[in-house]
């Protein structure tokens, strides 16, 4: 008995590291350099990087959406000096840890990738990388996410980087 | 419930309140730039005070609030490396982390409850904060735009210098 609770603990464990892999490598990878910014929000301060004009209607739906949101976090910058090396290098350790191809958008400015990963139905996150000229950004979403609601989400927020997740509301039935 | 039973409750809930506070302060206090001014410390009633414009938005978002204590930190703390210590000793007694921002700014803010404390690194400036209340985080933005048009009264000219 004391093994099997011993091993559960142990995958549980497995579990709650295995999120997030994939942009905390990327904000270990760069904690001391100061040209990329770092941030990691807990969900219940979503708000403070809202932008709603005293609607009651958009507070509710923010609520709502976040509700069930754990957190994000986001590592950009807005000049480095191979962002291609480092778009492909984030797109294959995205693929490598089992992500789901959900959205891509080229042009001439920039390219964008945006990926999920689901548990038992349940997407637990999204992650979106962006490549530009001199650009690079790696968002990721964690928790219990909503793609309908995404789009609103980042609407609703004055963090540059989301504004790609507003394509995501063609994208999804 | 009996009254020494309640004393006692009461005693230790705001003895605890102390505690959580004084980390912040032991930490700030002797680590503050302008020693000749003490840190901002802003109740209710000084909080509606500062607002000369009467802005009713300004009035609504800190309705709630109990208390606001700021340092700015000197020089010397700044260019340590250890100037968010203290916050490890937060996360110790529950406060759980809501931001970590870092770059080429830095933003901490933890928060347990009505209890928030943070720090603010931009430039050359380091601030500490202790908030007790609660507060509509998404309205910040309008009420830092407010103290650039003038809306309050300045009170933290002197810190920012």
């Amino acid at each position: 008995m004391k093994k099997i609770v011993l091993i559960l603990l142990t995958c549980s464990g497995i579990a709650v590291v295995e999120g997030q892999t994939v942009i905390n490598k990327y904000m270990e990878k760069y904690e001391d350099d100061e040209t990329f910014t770092k941030v990691s929000v807990n969900s219940k301060m979503f708000s403070l990087f809202a932008e709603m004009e005293g609607s009651e209607e958009d507070e509710q739906l923010f609520y709502d959406i976040t509700s069930k949101l754990k957190g994000m976090k986001v590592i950009a910058s807005e000049k480095v000096p191979s962002p291609k090396i480092l778009y492909n290098g984030a797109v294959s350790d995205i693929e490598k840890a089992g992500f789901e191809e959900l959205m891509t958008v080229k042009d001439a400015e920039e390219n964008v990738k945006i990926s999920i990963k689901d548990k038992n139905g349940i997407i637990e996150e999204l992650i979106m990388v962006m490549g530009g000229k001199e650009k690079f950004a790696l968002v990721s979403i964690f928790g219990e996410i909503n793609l309908k609601q995404i789009s609103k989400l980042a609407s609703l927020m004055r963090i540059n980087q989301l504004k790609y997740l507003e394509n995501l509301d063609g994208a999804v039935d | 419930m009996n009254k020494p039973f309640l004393f006692t409750l009461l005693l230790l809930s705001a003895l605890s309140d102390f505690a959580q506070e004084s980390i912040i302060k032991e930490f700030s206090e002797p680590r503050r730039s302008t020693r000749w001014l003490n840190p901002i410390c802003l109740y209710p009633s000084t909080l509606r005070m500062i607002n000369i414009s009467g802005d009713a938005n300004y009035n609504e978002l800190v309705s709630d609030i109990e208390k606001i204590l700021i340092y700015r930190l000197d020089s010397i703390t700044i260019m340590s490396e250890d100037y968010d210590s203290w916050i490890e000793t937060y996360e110790n007694v529950g406060f759980e982390e809501y931001i970590n921002l870092y770059g080429k700014q830095t933003m901490k803010i933890l928060g347990k409850g009505e209890e928030y404390v943070g720090l603010l690194k931009v430039e050359e400036k380091l601030l500490t904060f202790y908030l007790k209340g609660e507060i509509a985080f998404h309205k910040i933005p309008n009420l830092i735009q407010s103290f650039r048009k003038g809306n309050l009264l300045n009170v933290l000219t002197e810190q920012l210098r």
